[in-house]
C-alpha cells in the first residue's frame, strides 16, 4: 500500500510536469505532440507503413496465370514466390524483436524493414522486366525479410502513442489498411498488367507499380520515425519497445496444450494461404470465370476479414469460449474447402464463409497461448509458433504447386482438406484434454472475469508488487502486441493496465 | 520467334471448274455465314462456318447434283441446340454429304525437339475468320488479323482419297490446308501441331456436348469436357470425340498427362515422310458404323521454311466409340478422404463418449462424496 501512495505521488509530478510541457508549447495542434489530432495524424502515417507491404504479398496470385506465361515457369516454381517470403521469418520471428529493442531502435528498425520490403520488391520487378525468374525469387526473399518484422514494427508504435481504448480502434484501423492493401492488389493488377500489353515488360511494368507504393510506404516509415523522435524529445518520453523476450529454454516447459495449439496453428493457416496463392486459376477454369471476376473473390477472405476480424473480436472478448469458437471456425472453412472441391455451387459462398471463419479462428486461436503459459514466457512462445507457421507456410506452398501440376485441383482440395482434418482433430483433442482439466480455454467471459478478480485478491492478500511497478507494462506490451495482430477487442480489465503501461511510456 | 509460313499439304481431285457464283448468305443472324457455290453441271458445294455452338467448326456440304440456294434451309434452332449436322434441310430427294471440321492449334516447347512440354491449345475460332477465295473446288477461311488461313477443299471423286485423312464411309473425302503465316507465340523452340477433327455423317446426328467434372486429377487444371457426339436415328451412341481444353501456360503437361483413353483402339499411327509436308494420321474405323471420326494430328516444328518431322504426337483429345469414357477418382484419392473424414468424425464421436462418461463419472463421485 505505501508503495501505491509512493506511485501516486510520482505519477502526479508527472503529470504536473506534463501540463507544464503542454502550456508551454507554442504551434499548431496538428503539431502539437500533446494534442489528439497530432496522434490521429501519426496514426495515419503509420496505417500505410504496412500498406505496401500487403500489398506486394499477393502480387504473384493476383497475375498467376502472367507469372507462369512470362517467367515461362510451371505452378510448383510459381509457388516458390511465396515459400521464398517465409523461410526467413522461420528465423526472423526469434530475432526481429530483439534487433529493434536492441541494435536498431524502434524507428531504424521499421525504416530498415521497410526498406527491405522495397528493395525486395524492386529487384523482383527488375527480374519480371528481364524475365529472370532466379532475380524475381532473390526479391522475394529480400522481402521477406523486410515484411513480417514491419509488422511488429507498426503496433509497437501504435501501443507507444495510444492507450486504453485508442488501442482498440487503431489496431482495428492498422489491420484494416493492410486488408485493404491485399484486396487492392487482387483487383487492380491485372488491370495494370493489362495496361502495360503483354509479355515480361508488362509483368515487369505491374510489378514496378508495388514497388512505387512500397516506396510510398518507406516514406512513411521515414515520416513516422521523425515524427516519433520529435514527440519523445517534446513529451520526455523513451523509445517504443517491442518488449519481446525469447528465451528458448522456456521450451521444454511448455504444455502439450501449447504443442496442440501450434499443430492447429500450422495445420489451419497452410489450408488457408497457399490455397488464396493457387485459388485464381481454379476459379477461371472450374467455373468458367474471366480473370477480373476471379480476381474479385480471391479478394474476399482479406475484405471479409477487415469487417469481420473486429467484429469476432469482440464477440469471443464478450463470450468467451475461445476453443469452441477456433473449432467452429476450423470446422466452417473445412465445408468451404468441400463446398469448392466437390460441387460446382458459385464459388463466391465458399470464399465467403473462408472468409468469416478465418477470422475466427484468428480471433480465436491465438490468445489462448496466454491462457496456458504464464506472461514472461508468452515472447518466446508466440516467436515459436510464429516460426513453425512460417515453416510450415513454406514447405507446403511448395508441395501445393507441385500438386497442381502433377495432380489437379482436386488433389490440391483434398490435401487442404486433410490438413484442416488434422487441426480439427487437434482441436478436439484440445477440448477433450481441456474438459478433463481445469477447462481454462473454454471459460466463458464471466468465468474469466470471477477468475481475474480472485487472482486480483489473491495477490493483493500476499502483497505482491502492483504490475505497473515492475515489467508489467512490458508483459502487457507483448500480450497487446500478439493479440493487436488480430484486431482483437482489450478486455476493459486489462484497458486499464493498458493506460498504466501507455502512461508510463509516454510520460516518462 | 515468329514462325515461318508451314503448309500441310492436301491432294485432291479438281472438279471441273467453268464458272463460279459466290454468296454470302447468312441464314441465322449472328450464327451461321454460309458461302454458297452455284456451278452448272457439278454438284452444288457449301461452306458453313457454325459460331453459335460453342464450338467453332466448319462444315462442308455437298450435294449430289445441282441445287439452288432457294431449294434448301438451315435449321437455325438445330445450330443453336449444338448440332452440327441436319442443320442444312435439303431438298427432297436430294442426296448430300455433310461434313464438320474442328481444328485447334496445338502448343509445345522444351528444351530439345525430343521432349515437349505442352504449353497451349488454341482453339481456332470461326468468329475470326473470314471466307476468301472460293473457288468451285475450295474455300478459303482466312482470319482477320490474316496469320492463319484453312483451305478446305473437296474431292467429288468416288472412292478414298489417297492422301490423309481418310474418309472410309463417304464417297467423298476432305483435305485440309493449313497456311500459317506470321504467327508468333512466346516460348524458344516450340512446335505447333494442328488436330483436326472430321466427321462424316451420313444418317447420323452430331451434337456438341459440354459437361464438366470435378475430377481433373487426369488433366489437371482441366474441368471441362467437349464432346462431339454422334448418334444414329434410332439415339444410340456411335462415336465420338472428346477433349478438354487446356489452360493457357497454367500447367506444364506431359504427354501422358492428357485425356487419353482408348488409345489401344486406335488404328497404328501411319507416318508418311515423304512430302515436305509430314503427317501423322490416327484414324479410328467401327465397323457398321455410318460415321467415322477422323482425327488428324499434324506436328510440325520451325526451321526456317520447312516443316520438319516430330516425334511427338499431341494427344489432346480421345476419340471411340459410343460415349466418352469419364475417368473416376483414382483409389489413392478415394482413400485419402475416407481417411481424413473418417478419422476426424470417428475421433468426435470418440471423444463425446469419453467426455459424457468423464463427466457421468465426476457426478457419481461428487454425489458419493456428499
Amino acid at each position: 500500500m505505501g508503495g501505491n501512495s509512493g506511485s501516486d505521488d510520482a505519477k502526479k509530478e508527472l503529470k504536473s510536469t506534463r501540463d507544464d510541457d503542454e502550456s508551454n508549447y507554442k504551434g499548431c495542434n496538428l503539431c502539437n505532440p500533446f494534442h489528439w489530432s497530432h496522434r490521429f495524424m501519426f496514426l495515419f502515417v503509420t496505417c500505410f507503413l504496412s500498406f505496401g507491404n500487403y500489398f506486394v504479398y499477393d502480387n504473384p496470385a493476383a497475375l498467376q496465370d502472367q507469372f507462369k506465361e512470362d517467367l515461362n515457369i510451371n505452378t510448383s516454381q510459381f509457388m516458390l514466390t511465396y515459400s521464398l517470403y517465409s523461410w526467413p521469418n522461420v528465423f526472423l520471428c526469434f530475432v526481429g524483436g530483439f534487433l529493434m529493442d536492441k541494435v536498431l531502435g524502434l524507428r531504424w528498425g521499421a525504416i530498415l524493414f521497410a526498406a527491405l520490403v522495397t528493395v525486395g520488391q524492386c529487384v523482383s520487378a527488375v527480374g519480371a522486366q528481364t524475365g529472370s525468374y532466379p532475380l524475381v525469387l532473390a526479391g522475394r526473399f529480400i522481402f521477406g525479410l523486410g515484411g513480417e518484422n514491419l509488422a511488429v514494427a507498426q503496433n509497437t508504435y501504435a501501443v507507444s502513442w495510444f492507450k486504453g481504448k485508442e488501442l482498440n480502434m487503431v489496431f482495428g484501423l492498422q489491420l484494416s489498411f493492410s486488408r485493404v492493401g491485399s484486396t487492392v492488389n487482387m483487383n487492380i493488377m491485372k488491370p495494370i498488367y493489362d495496361a502495360f500489353g503483354e509479355g515480361d515488360h508488362a509483368l515487369g511494368g505491374a510489378l514496378w507499380i508495388g514497388g512505387i507504393i512500397c516506396v510510398f510506404s518507406l516514406l512513411c516509415a521515414l515520416l513516422a520515425g521523425w515524427l516519433d523522435k520529435r514527440a519523445a524529445r517534446i513529451l520526455k518520453r523513451g523509445d517504443g519497445e517491442t518488449g519481446e523476450v525469447i528465451q528458448l529454454k522456456d521450451i521444454l516447459d511448455f504444455p502439450v496444450s501449447f504443442w496442440l495449439m501450434c499443430v492447429i496453428c500450422v495445420a489451419y493457416y497452410v489450408a488457408v494461404f497457399p490455397f488464396i496463392g493457387l485459388a485464381l486459376t481454379f476459379y477461371q477454369q472450374k467455373w468458367g470465370l474471366i480473370q477480373s471476376t476471379a480476381s474479385t473473390i480471391n479478394s474476399l477472405v482479406y475484405v471479409i476479414s477487415a469487417v469481420a476480424s473486429p467484429a469476432f473480436g469482440y464477440l469471443v472478448d464478450k463470450t468467451g469460449r475461445n476453443l469452441s469458437w477456433c473449432i467452429l471456425g476450423i470446422i466452417a472453412t473445412l465445408f468451404s474447402h468441400m463446398l469448392l472441391a466437390y460441387t460446382f455451387v458459385n464459388p463466391y459462398a465458399g470464399v465467403i464463409v473462408m472468409g468469416f471463419a478465418y477470422s475466427l479462428v484468428a480471433c480465436a486461436l491465438w490468445p489462448m497461448v496466454a491462457y496456458v503459459l504464464p506472461e514472461h514466457q508468452l515472447g518466446t512462445a508466440y516467436g515459436f509458433m510464429q516460426a513453425l507457421q512460417n515453416l510450415g507456410l513454406a514447405v507446403i506452398s511448395m508441395v501445393a504447386g507441385m500438386i497442381v501440376d502433377d495432380n489437379g485441383y482436386l488433389w490440391l482440395e483434398m490435401f487442404f482438406c486433410a490438413w484442416l482434418c488434422l487441426s480439427l482433430l487437434c482441436g478436439v483433442l484440445l477440448f477433450f484434454m481441456d474438459a478433463a482439466g481445469s477447462g481454462i480455454l473454454n471459460w466463458s467471459a464471466e468465468e474469466r472475469a470471477k477468475q481475474d478478480k480472485e487472482e486480483e485478491k489473491r495477490s493483493l492478500l500476499t502483497n505482491e508488487p502492483e504490475p505497473t511497478q515492475i515489467l508489467a507494462a512490458t508483459n502487457q506490451q507483448i500480450r497487446l502486441r500478439y493479440m493487436s495482430r488480430l484486431n482483437i477487442p482489450i478486455p476493459k480489465e486489462q484497458s486499464v493496465a493498458i493506460r498504466h503501461s501507455a502512461g508510463v511510456g509516454v510520460l516518462k | 520467334m515468329r514462325v515461318c509460313v508451314l503448309v500441310v499439304t492436301a491432294v485432291v481431285a479438281l472438279a471441273t471448274c467453268t464458272q463460279a457464283t459466290t454468296q454470302v448468305y447468312q441464314p441465322c443472324a449472328g450464327q451461321a455465314d454460309a458461302v454458297l457455290l452455284a456451278q452448272p453441271g457439278v454438284p452444288s458445294q457449301y461452306v458453313f462456318t457454325w459460331s453459335g455452338v460453342g464450338l467453332p467448326t466448319f462444315g462442308i456440304t455437298s450435294f449430289k447434283q445441282p441445287v439452288d440456294a432457294k431449294d434448301f434451309s438451315v435449321n437455325c434452332s438445330r445450330l443453336a441446340e449444338g448440332y452440327v449436322s441436319d442443320v442444312v434441310v435439303t431438298p427432297a430427294g436430294v442426296e448430300d454429304h455433310q461434313s464438320t471440321t474442328l481444328a485447334s492449334l496445338i502448343e509445345f516447347s522444351g528444351p530439345t525437339l525430343d521432349k515437349g512440354e505442352f504449353v497451349r491449345r488454341t482453339i481456332l475460332d470461326t468468329l475470326t475468320f473470314k471466307p476468301v477465295n472460293m473457288t468451285s473446288s475450295s474455300a478459303t477461311l482466312v482470319s482477320t488479323d490474316n496469320l492463319i488461313a484453312v483451305t478446305m477443299e473437296v474431292n467429288t471423286k468416288s472412292g478414298i482419297s489417297k492422301t490423309n485423312p481418310h474418309n472410309f464411309f463417304a464417297t467423298n473425302s476432305f483435305s485440309v490446308d493449313l497456311v500459317i503465316s506470321g504467327y508468333t507465340y512466346n516460348s524458344t523452340k516450340s512446335r505447333l501441331a494442328m488436330e483436326i477433327v472430321t466427321t462424316t455423317l451420313e444418317r447420323s446426328v452430331v451434337r456438341i456436348e459440354q459437361s464438366r467434372d470435378i475430377n481433373d486429377e487426369y488433366s489437371p487444371s482441366i474441368f471441362r469436357r467437349t464432346t462431339l457426339q454422334s448418334t444414329d436415328n434410332t439415339g444410340a451412341n456411335e462415336a465420338h470425340h472428346a477433349w478438354k481444353p487446356v489452360v493457357f501456360g497454367n500447367t506444364t503437361r506431359k504427354s501422358t498427362n492428357m485425356t487419353v483413353s482408348f488409345i489401344g483402339e486406335l488404328a497404328a499411327l501411319d507416318y508418311s515422310p515423304a512430302n515436305t509436308y509430314p503427317q501423322h494420321i490416327i484414324t479410328a474405323s467401327y465397323d457398321g458404323a455410318r460415321t467415322a471420326m477422323n482425327v488428324v494430328n499434324v506436328t510440325f516444328s520451325t526451321k526456317g521454311d520447312k516443316a520438319t518431322a516430330e516425334k511427338i504426337i499431341a494427344w489432346g483429345s480421345i476419340v471411340g466409340p459410343g460415349k466418352p469414357f469419364v475417368p473416376a477418382m483414382s483409389t489413392t484419392l478415394l482413400a485419402t478422404n475416407i481417411t481424413s473424414y473418417g478419422v476426424t468424425i470417428f475421433a468426435f464421436i470418440a471423444g463425446s463418449i469419453y467426455l459424457l462418461v468423464l463427466r457421468a463419472t465426476r457426478a457419481t463421485h461428487s454425489s458419493q462424496t456428499v
